[in-house]
């Protein structure tokens, strides 16, 4: 983050404001999400693009759509699909369609479900751009030439914002789709392609417009593709911390603090979320934890199978080992692939990890030193071997976080993940045992590549389905009074066994 | 709008999301007691509809919400110990199954006045039990539409009407939704007490309020999404299946 922020001290009225902008974008992102289920592509068009900016671009996988005409084409060319879906839907199911018009069965058989996670976003200093990326945590399910189909779509998206007559609109937007795959298969293992069947097949007509500027703009997942860092996630625009000014009212200032406090710690754990997707940990390690002596020695990464205590240990699992292990990766890729460079941007080549955030639960100490924090994170992990093997899982898991404020900024200082369902793509939870040993991520044994614990024991458990920790966060005073993310707060830590 | 307006909107919003994920929280963990306790209304004006069932008053949303999932959370505990006799003297509430709606694309508007905020999200949510009367794994899917209503009461912002509406479920991970018969939705639960006798769920009215995904279903432009509002007062409430306009 170099370079690039300013220190400014926003008024009360100015931190009002710049919050208002942050969740008018939010909103407009999600009504955008709406619009894609309400199957209204050019009203998303009509409302949520800029009409005045020059240069709105529209990007997905294999181009850009450049300029408000390809732009406005592409939305003219969903709404006639639309349209030939809708009179496919009616000629198929004329039992179900026949007695009512085209124009109340519209959207027959479309449910495109591109749900928004995991946000980043930031505000111009002078509140005329901003910028932001989501995940996308998706499920296509539509009418294609072969019937009825339902397909996983994982994303992200990443957005300039621009104010139009003091409103914001979308300027540039670009579609990184990871996967793409029918439900009940798996990216690792493709189904087949269906024959087409009719009426479906007239499906098979369509043609949207090519992008105008088409380039390999994002690779879907293959078992060879180095990890992705796109789109890019927006940098902070001003440096944390902010004071209460000479002549301003206290109280609404601790109020609207409390409130940027909490949309602080989202995009902290957003670039969390990212640097993790993008390979990125060293930077993670550097820039997002705790960096102060007391409370590195304290800081903590606990997953099912143990905790991690101490930043050191922390650091050395989350970069230096996985450097190695990344790196030796790599070596093996490349004597079956020579073709593959030796470089790092190589480096978790074959790699897809995506953790999505949703339904954040964050509580500010009344102190302002402290936060708690609980995410649920329908999240998927994607690794493959140099012969092409490739497994996917759905992973389903619990974030119970601790964050601390080092000279005004917000930093990760205890990060639990309690794995609830972990299961390849494609299986039946049924065939899984009931009682699991948690997962261990890596071999057993000492190779200077896998994960080195601090206290090894079953962390957390949902064989009682529910379980009670890590704790939802409750509004509190000071840290002393609530339960912990350190494994010292953890229930099922036997503290005098560790004696 | 004054300065303490904006200042006050704004903390009402990021309240109102982490009211609803309270929710979702105590959902899953069958708290529903303590949820309704803690962040509803006590007015008796409140509201909970569902794609098949609508309750229109806290009184008949309390005996649906609470005393009906007491009703089977204590049905799946003597199941439970029959199959599992080490959870024996648990909690139950935990155990009847880790219900998890994840809240996503929040679409969050404020009343000018502050006293309200309207919200919509959608929900990619995951029913999850590994302890079961079956003896197996179960897990779930089931993506869903919210849209809610909170009020500020006595200082504090808590629910007054949520709607939760069902597109899709289907088994991990060999659900095909597009199969109307494996597309089963949300259900009235079939409960029994402890005398086998059925249990039946007070619901002010049941129907088919809203359809779940087929392949002839047309786009249902529900819920309604809020836009700028001076006052709830003034404008719709979610007490009902409300469509786009």
């Amino acid at each position: 983050m170099e370079g690039s922020i300013t220190k400014v001290s926003f008024t009360t009225e100015e931190l009002a404001d710049r919050w208002e902008d942050r969740r008018a974008i939010e909103n407009l992102m999600a009504r955008r999400c709406y619009y894609q289920i309400f199957r209204q592509s050019m009203r998303e068009y009509n409302e949520l693009w800029c009409k005045k900016t020059p240069d709105p671009a529209l990007g997905v996988n294999e181009g850009w759509y450049k300029g408000r005409d390809a732009v406005e084409g592409y939305y003219s060319a969903l709404e006639r699909l639309t349209e030939l879906k809708t009179s496919v839907a009616m000629e198929a199911y004329p039992d179900k369609l026949g007695n009512i018009t085209s124009e109340k069965a519209r959207g027959a058989g479309s449910l495109p479900v591109y749900a928004l996670t995991t946000p980043v976003i930031e505000i111009a200093l002078d509140r005329n751009t901003a910028k932001g990326i989501w995940m996308v945590d998706g499920a296509d399910t539509d009418l294609s030439p072969s019937g009825p189909k339902n397909e996983w779509v994982k994303g992200r998206v990443g957005v300039d914002f621009v104010r139009e007559d003091g409103e914001w609109k979308i300027w540039r937007l670009a579609y990184a789709e990871e996967v793409r795959t029918e439900v009940g298969s798996s990216w690792a293992s493709p189904a087949p392609e269906r024959e087409p069947v009719k009426p479906f097949d007239r499906l098979a007509s369509f043609e949207m417009p090519k992008p105008n500027v088409p380039e390999k703009l994002f690779e879907r997942y293959h078992f060879l593709r180095p990890m992705p860092r796109f789109p890019e996630v927006p940098e902070p625009v001003a440096e944390g911390g902010r004071e209460l000014l000479p002549g301003e009212d206290p109280e609404l200032f601790r109020k609207i603090d409390r409130v940027w406090d909490v949309q602080d710690i989202k995009n902290l754990m957003g670039r969390h979320a990212y640097c993790f997707s993008y390979g990125m940990q060293e930077r993670e390690m550097e820039e997002l934890w705790v960096q102060k002596p007391e409370n590195r020695k304290t800081a903590s990464f606990a997953q099912s199978c143990g905790y991690q205590c101490g930043y050191d240990v922390v650091y050395e699992n989350m970069v230096t080992r996985r450097y190695r292990r990344v790196k030796a990766a790599l070596a093996a890729f490349r004597e079956v692939h020579p073709e593959i460079e030796d470089k790092p941007e190589n480096y978790g080549i074959g790699e897809m990890v995506m953790h999505q955030l949703t339904t954040p639960v964050i509580e500010i100490a009344e102190d302002g030193l402290t936060a708690q924090g609980a995410w649920y994170t329908p999240g998927n992990a994607t690794f493959s071997e140099p012969d092409g093997h490739v497994e996917a899982y759905w992973m389903y898991e619990r974030y119970g976080m601790d964050f601390i404020k080092e000279d005004g900024v917000w930093k990760i200082w205890h990060l639990f993940v309690g794995t609830d369902l972990e299961i390849p793509v494609g299986t039946s939870a049924k065939e899984l045992p009931v009682d699991e040993e948690p997962t261990t991520y890596w071999d057993e044994g000492d190779d200077g590549m896998n994960l080195r614990l601090t206290h090894t024991f079953q962390a957390y458990s949902s064989r009682y389905n529910w379980s009670e920790y890590p704790p939802i966060p409750k509004p509190y005073r000071t840290f002393s009074e609530v339960t912990s993310n350190y494994i010292d707060g953890n229930p099922l830590f036997d503290k005098e066994a560790e004696k | 709008m004054s300065v303490k307006n904006k200042v006050e909107r704004a903390a009402a919003a990021v309240e109102a999301e982490n009211v609803m994920a309270r929710h979702s929280y105590y959902h899953a963990a069958g708290k529903h007691r303590e949820e309704v306790e803690s962040i509803w209304t006590k007015q008796p004006a409140a509201s909970w509809t569902l794609a098949m069932a609508k309750m229109w008053t806290l009184d008949s949303f309390v005996k649906s919400y609470v005393d009906g999932n007491d009703a089977m959370v204590n049905a799946n505990m003597r199941a439970l110990c029959r199959k599992y006799p080490e959870v024996e003297g648990m909690d139950p509430h935990p155990l009847m199954e880790e219900s998890v709606h994840m809240l996503t694309s929040p679409l969050i508007e404020v009343a000018g006045d502050a006293q309200s905020v309207k919200g919509v999200w959608y929900t990619p949510g995951l029913i999850l039990s590994t302890l079961n009367p079956s003896g197996e794994k179960e897990a779930r899917w089931t993506w869903e539409r919210y849209a809610a209503d909170f009020i500020m009461e006595d200082g504090k912002l808590v629910y007054k009407n949520l709607v939760a509406l069902c597109d899709f479920a289907g088994d991990v991970d060999d659900g095909d939704w597009t199969v109307i018969e494996d597309n089963a939705g949300m259900a009235l639960p079939e409960v029994t007490d402890e005398n086998g006798e059925a249990v039946v769920p007070v619901m002010d009215a049941v129907g088919e309020f809203y359809h779940n995904y087929a392949p002839w279903q047309p786009a249902q432009l529900i819920p309604r999404l809020p836009t700028a509002y001076e006052s709830l007062k003034d404008t719709f409430e979610y007490n009902d299946v409300v469509e786009e306009i």
